[in-house]
């Protein structure tokens, strides 16, 4: 696989797009779960992932084939959302009034599928509340497992920046936690 | 009181020292606001660790190939326009340094005309004068020299001249450079 890859990744750097159409379908998943959850919906992901794959395509020459290619990939991508991000602050559209498209759906039932959707509501409503490199952060760390120097290196930050945005994301989500859910938190403390 | 190293103890994912815990356990006891934002940071925790991976739409890898398609049309198109307004930019510059130059002929001819006469007719005397010093320097050596002097000298020429070019070529040659 990863020797499949590597010919790949050489034909790209020559400038062949079949090998890159293939990379594009190793790495579609990924590549479009980080722009999804960094935009909140399934159009703009569709349209940075699409976007993001355009710039690794046209920057392939500058890729260095000593670093690990998804790193690379997925830090075009981050700085792709955190722009798109940057710019659509300019429109001042709030979350409520945002659509929730629906995904290609494996499960069958329709209580899985709501369950999704409230699920998909209730992350976008926690990551919504971020400043786009910390929600950068926060999927590379949640969803890729990525560690702090990785993190560091794919977003241009010091470990200890990536460190205390991390940091700062976890309270604004929690407190963000605690303004949407505030019958729940007071119904906890007292069955402790 | 501070919150604020019991909220880095909260929301640190470095593993607890047993005096750390005992500490923080301790505050959540008699701190609401800290501990509920101890249970809503472990209920956004879970929300970020279990929410599926978002799978794009069926015919992506279609979708991307019609998309890098259709950005090479555009980029060949703006490619295409550059060299458009570049010929046309240049075409419009070289005319406007036309009709600047022939302005002074459009406003009154009469002496431009006269000066160009003036100019060709001293070329025409230079001619004239060039061709007279060549007879006389003909004239000068045919009489002096004897002929089989003139060939001698114009056949050494000939030699140095083939003789520099060939070690010009040769000194010049690209396997002599590179070593």
């Amino acid at each position: 696989m990863q020797d499949r890859e590597a010919r790949w990744l050489i034909q790209a750097q020559k400038g062949d797009p079949q090998a890159f159409t293939h990379i594009v379908e190793e790495y579609q998943r990924p590549v479009y779960n980080l722009c999804h959850r960094m935009l909140g919906n399934a159009q703009d992901a569709e349209d940075a992932a699409q976007e993001s794959f355009l710039k690794a395509y046209k920057a392939m020459n500058r890729y260095d084939p000593n670093r690990s290619f998804s790193s690379w990939l997925l830090a075009i991508t981050a700085h792709h959302c955190i722009d798109q991000i940057r710019k659509r602050r300019f429109k001042m559209v709030s979350i409520e009034e945002l659509p929730v498209p629906d995904l290609p759906d494996v499960s069958p039932g329709l209580e899985t599928r709501l369950d999704n959707k409230e699920e998909r509501l209730r992350i976008r409503v926690l990551l919504d509340v971020l400043d786009p490199t910390d929600r950068a952060a926060v999927v590379l760390y949640y969803w890729y497992d990525y560690s702090y120097k990785e993190i560091s290196q794919a977003l241009s930050l010091s470990v200890s920046a990536v460190k205390s945005r991390l940091h700062r994301a976890r309270r604004a989500m929690a407190s963000r936690w605690i303004e949407q859910h505030p019958q729940t938190l007071s119904a906890e403390r007292i069955t402790v | 009181m501070s919150h604020q190293p019991y909220e880095d103890l909260l929301f640190s994912d470095e593993e607890l020292t047993h005096q750390e815990s005992a500490a923080l356990h301790e505050h959540l006891q008699s701190c609401e606001s800290c501990f509920q934002l101890s249970v809503a940071w472990q209920e956004v925790e879970s929300q970020l660790k279990f929410t599926a991976v978002a799978a794009p739409e069926p015919d992506f890898v279609n979708r991307w190939a019609l998309h890098l398609e259709a950005d090479q049309k555009k980029r060949e198109k703006r490619q295409n326009l550059v060299m458009l307004v570049t010929t046309w930019g240049t075409a419009a510059i070289l005319l406007v340094g036309l009709i600047f130059l022939a302005w002074p002929l459009l406003q009154s001819p009469k002496m431009v005309i006269l000066t160009y006469l003036y100019q060709f007719i001293g070329l025409l005397s230079l001619a004239n004068f060039v061709q007279g010093l060549l007879s006389a320097l003909a004239e000068g050596i045919s009489g002096g020299v004897q002929l089989v002097w003139i060939f001698l000298v114009v056949g050494g020429i000939t030699l140095m001249g083939v003789l520099w070019v060939a070690s010009l070529r040769y000194l010049t040659n690209p396997r002599r450079v590179k070593l």
